[in-house]
Formats: C-alpha cells, structure tokens, sequence
C-alpha cells in the first residue's frame, strides 16, 4: 500500500527530482525498505569510480535477454536512489542497482547480492572519500562480510585487487598494464609498488601475484566496463552477446539551434578518458564544483588538456575560470560564456551544427533533465 | 642570457594528490611569459633530487604515500639542506607542510619522525578539516584563498605564519579560535601552507612571491594573461573577501 501511495507520488513529481524523491519518502516510512524490497530476490551491484551508469545499462541489455530486469538506470546511486527504483519493480526477475562507493558496504546488507561487480576505482570527490585508501579498505571490510558472494573486478586496478586480495569467489579479468594516478604505493600494505614488469607488483605483500582469470589486453574505459559487464551477463546464462555493443554514457541535447553531445566526466581519469574520444566539433567544457562534484576543483590540475590545443573551445560552469586558467596553462585558447545555451548559441552563430560537451555531473543531470522535462 | 629556473617536484607520484602538480606547472608558465626560461624536473621517490634546483615543492598526499615520501626523502635531506643554503626555496603545502617539520601522525595516529627542518609538530585532529579557505598575509595586500583537506593540526612552535585564517582552519583548525587561526609558515627559504586549489594556480601574488625570491623583482606578467587575476578576484568574492577588510 505505501509503495502504491509513493508511486503515484513518485508520477505526478517530476522526472529528475522523482528519481530520489519518492526514495526519500518510502525510507521515511520504511527505513528497512531497501532490505525489506529485496528478501529473497536476485541482485546484482555494480560499483567504481567511473562507469557505473553505463555499465548498469550495458549489463542490464545484456541480461534483458533472460530476465525482467529492475533498478536504478539514472545514476541515482544512493539509497534514495535505490528505493526509489524498488518502488515500482515488482515484477522484475532480476535487480541491477548501481551504488555509490561510500554506500556499496551498506548496500550489500541491505539487499544481500548475488554478485557485485567492481570497475575501477580512483581519486574523486576527494572532499567526501577523503582518500581512495579509505574507500578501499571499507570496501575489503564489505567483501569480508559475504566470504561467498561472487565479484567480478578489473584485476589491473591495484586498488581492486586489493579490496578482493583475500577474497575467495573472485573473477580477475586483466586489461595489461594500466598507470594509476593514485598506485604509486601498494593500496594493502603501503610499500611502493613495482610498475616494472608486466603488471603491477608488490615485493612486499604480494598484491599483484594473483593471475587474472582471463586477460584481454589495453583497451578504452568503455570497453572494459562492456568487457566485465560481459563477463557478469555469462554468469547469469546470458551467452550470446555479439549484438550488444559498448556504449558510453552520452546524451544528446538540441539547444540553440545545435545538437550537443553531452558527456559526463567528473574526475581526472574520466576527463582523460573524454579528451581522448574528442571529435573534430567545437567542444563546450561545463565545470561545476556543487557537492557530488567535488568541492575541491585542484584535480583539474592533473589532467592533461594538451588533446585541446588549436580546437574551438567554450567553457561555462560554475568555475569556468578555474577551468579557463588550467587550460590556458596548456596553451589551449577558448571562449568564456555563461551558460550552456550561451555556449550553444555562440557556437550556432560561428556557423556550426554540432558540438560535444565534457560536463561535471551537476551540470549533466541539469541539461539531461531539462531535456526530458522541457522545463 | 639568464640560467634556466628549474623547479623540482619531490615525489609527484605520492604527493600529488590534489593537483599539485599544478603548482609547478604555474611557475614555470609565470616565469617563461617573462622571458625568463623554466624547467620542471620530476624527481620520483626512487630517484636522488636534484642538486641544483631553484624551487622545491612538496605536495599534498594521502596517509601511506606521505610516510612512504618521508622515508625516501631521509637521504636526501642533505641534498635539501644544502640547497636551502645556497638560497633555493622550498614550497611545502599540506602533507608536504606536515614533512618538514618535527613529526606528524602516521595511519593510526602514530607519530613518524619528519625531516625537521622546521621545529614544527603535528598532530591528528578529532575530525577532517575540508573547505575553502582565505587567509590573509601581510606578505600580500588581498587574502589568499584555497582549499583545505586534512586531519592533522600544527603547532608552528613560535614559527611566523603564512597568514591569518578568516575563512576556514587553517594549521589549529577550530579547536582555535577564528581570530586567533593561523595558516602555514613562513621561515628563511621555506613558506609551507595548507591551502590546495593549487594555491599558486589560485593566488598568482603568491607563485610570483616564490619566483621573486629567486630571481629578483619581476615585471608585470605581459597581456594575455589576465584569467589568473580574474579567478583570484572571483575566489576572494566567493570567500566574502571584502567583509573583512585590508
């Protein structure tokens, strides 16, 4: 009866905000909601620093084939978040929720997984994680709590290795020798890692002896996430999966006279990992600095802007200036301008159809949510 | 025909956290639009540092990397010492600020001997300090701002301060009174400070403060270069700089 009530609470409210609002509402009522939601269902929970949007998305196709699939496809990733997709998934077979990397140890109480799959993790928000370390170690207190329950990690993440070190229903998928901007030293034991060889190593404790379980090789942070998400769809029986393809997270927005392919990036490795998928069209940087998209902006200072020298570069956001200042640094030239639409209509004006926008989260769910609400 | 500036960056690898590279990369560009030419010289923790660099910077780091940076740093503290000497400077912020001095907290709150290069002492806090900051110098006639990220609190031990702290915590965090908070030192060569952002990024008086030392007094910074001021002046505005006065 109360799900009914917030359902229907949750179709009169709007798209954005109603995706946690009526969350709130039923733990309100109901703080056991989640667990209570979840007795006796199959969950799967896919956390990490970057991808989990679209990899829920990815896995949640692939397994469509079998299952009636439920949970959380906006990157509402919080509790609220979480309940609020139970409300209407009764008749799901199967419940894919991405979490929040804070909120992954109470999560997996709550909803008991059948798996979890792990895809990277790395600095961000460092004013709420405090340090990737801390992350990590709740992470392995979690994993310890369920000696049985499979996980499914990107063994060339240090830091994953060592969230599953002792771990023992683990499946490690290689992806070479990737550089990690926060493994210099060993996430277990602290001593400094060994990047000599074909992996990393830790003569110390040992982080690193564990062979991955299948090894595919370098590859984009698109095609790793489709690659476990892969892996995870083969657990459940789902075999065939050549016609799912890997897809990133990217919304399309007609503003101002000119289609803008949005794309979400929040911390340096996801900013990387844009810089490198850039096509030729005008590029709108929107960097915001409101709560979940770290308050601190000094990460930009670790990623490289050089892949933007001599493009048509407009930046808008909250902190554009800290932006326009890191990109100057890098002799990128740019524009300032105060909005995305001012962005889009500047661009519209010097005669272009199309452009591309790397936005911090905030400035993400805005222009996705207007999109959808046509506010 | 003016030397080469070279700035070292003592373990980017673990403290670098929040950007600090930038402050480097800062310098380097400041002193390069004045035609003075720059070099930035990464030296990772199994490396020995430079002898003959010009501006040293340490950076901010989580707990482990911090030690692990300590430990390799041991046997160049020569190298440091004698360079601080012949009249390089030494750029420390956060983590980097704790390493200098007597000892900081370890994981577990331990205490780990740090280089003492300065008769400083840190000591863990009850909780983490987070959030933006404005100090005000009498180095500068407009406060600097940042932002801090740490747990660990330090006793200057009668050392002068970067500054005071009106927005933020700064070295004594709130165990302090606001009026009587203080950020960072300043002693001989060495000027240390809490303030990430990259503080140099954020307050271009202070990343010309650390090349004057060097180099003497420099001109103006040549036209094209006026996004730094702007975003200095938008980060005070954000702060309410103007409430607190001169």
């Amino acid at each position: 009866m109360v799900a009914r009530v917030i359902s229907l609470l949750s179709r009169i409210l709007r798209q954005g905000e109603g995706a946690t609002l009526s969350g709130k509402v039923l733990l309100a009522l109901r703080p056991r909601a989640i667990s209570e939601l979840t007795r006796g269902r199959r969950v799967v929970l896919v956390s990490g620093t970057n991808g989990k949007t679209s990899t829920s998305s990815m896995l949640a196709a692939m397994l469509g084939e079998k299952f009636i699939v439920g949970g959380n496809r906006t990157g509402a990733n919080l509790n609220t978040g979480i309940a609020a997709s139970l409300v209407n998934a009764k008749k799901c077979t199967l419940l894919i929720f991405e979490v929040d990397e804070l909120y992954l140890p109470s999560m997996m109480e709550a909803t008991v997984p059948e798996l979890v799959l792990l895809l990277n993790l790395s600095r961000d928000q460092l004013h709420r994680t405090q340090e990737v370390r801390i992350v990590a170690r709740k992470w392995h207190e979690a994993l310890a709590k369920f000696p049985d329950t499979p996980v499914v990690i990107d063994g060339s993440d240090p830091f994953l290795a060592s969230v599953g070190r002792d771990h023992g229903p683990m499946t490690r998928i290689g992806f070479g020798k990737r550089p990690h901007l926060d493994a210099a030293s060993c996430p277990t034991c602290g001593a400094m890692l060994d990047w000599s060889g074909a992996q990393f190593a830790c003569r110390k404790c040992g982080l690193g002896d564990a062979p991955a379980d299948v090894e595919l090789g370098e590859m984009s942070a698109v095609e790793r996430n489709h690659a476990l998400a892969s892996s995870v769809a083969q657990y459940f029986g789902v075999q065939d999966l050549t016609k799912f393809s890997p897809r990133d997270r990217i919304s399309t927005l007609l503003l101002g006279g000119i289609e803008i392919a949005l794309r979400l990036v929040k911390n340096p490795s996801s900013w990387q990992e844009g810089l490198s998928s850039l096509t030729d069209e005008p590029v709108i940087l929107v960097v915001n600095a409101r709560g979940v998209d770290g308050l601190d902006t000094s990460w930009l200072w670790d990623v490289d802007f050089t892949p933007l020298k001599g493009r048509y570069v407009v930046i808008t956001g909250d902190r554009k200036l800290d932006a326009a200042y890191r990109v100057h640094i890098d002799g990128v030239g740019y524009s300032l301008v105060d909005s995305l639409s001012g962005a889009a209509t500047q661009i519209h004006r010097d005669g272009f159809t199309r452009a591309q926008a790397l936005t911090s989260y905030t400035a993400f769910i805005d222009a996705t949510t207007r999109v959808k609400g046509k506010r | 025909m003016m030397s080469t500036l070279q700035i070292v960056v003592i373990h980017p690898e673990l403290l670098g956290t929040y950007g600090d590279i930038g402050n480097a990369r800062v310098l380097a560009h400041r002193a390069r639009v004045r035609g003075i030419p720059a070099e930035i010289i990464f030296t990772p923790h199994n490396q020995p540092l430079p002898t003959t660099g010009d501006i040293y910077l340490l950076g901010g780091g989580e707990d482990r990397a911090q030690i692990a940076s300590v430990e390799a740093l041991r046997s160049s503290l020569g190298v440091l010492g004698g360079a601080l000497d012949r009249g390089a400077q030494l750029f420390a912020v956060c983590a980097g600020l704790q390493i200098i001095g007597e000892s900081f907290p370890g994981v577990s709150g331990e205490i780990i001997a740090g280089l003492g290069l300065v008769p400083i002492v840190s000591l863990p806090g009850s909780d983490r300090i987070v959030g933006e900051v404005l100090v005000k110098s009498d180095l500068f006639t407009e406060p600097l701002t940042g932002f801090e990220n740490h747990r660990g609190r330090t006793d200057l031990g009668g050392l002068s301060p970067l500054g005071r702290v009106l927005v933020g915590g700064g070295n004594g965090g709130e165990a302090i009174a606001i009026n009587e908070r203080v950020d960072g030192l300043v002693a001989g060569n060495i000027l240390a400070t809490y303030l990430h952002g990259p503080a140099l990024a954020r307050n271009p008086v202070l990343a010309d403060h650390l090349l004057s030392r060097v180099v003497g007094a420099l001109p103006k910074v040549p036209e094209g270069e006026e996004i730094a001021e702007l975003l200095a002046l938008e980060r005070r505005r954000a702060l309410g700089a103007a409430n607190f006065g001169k």
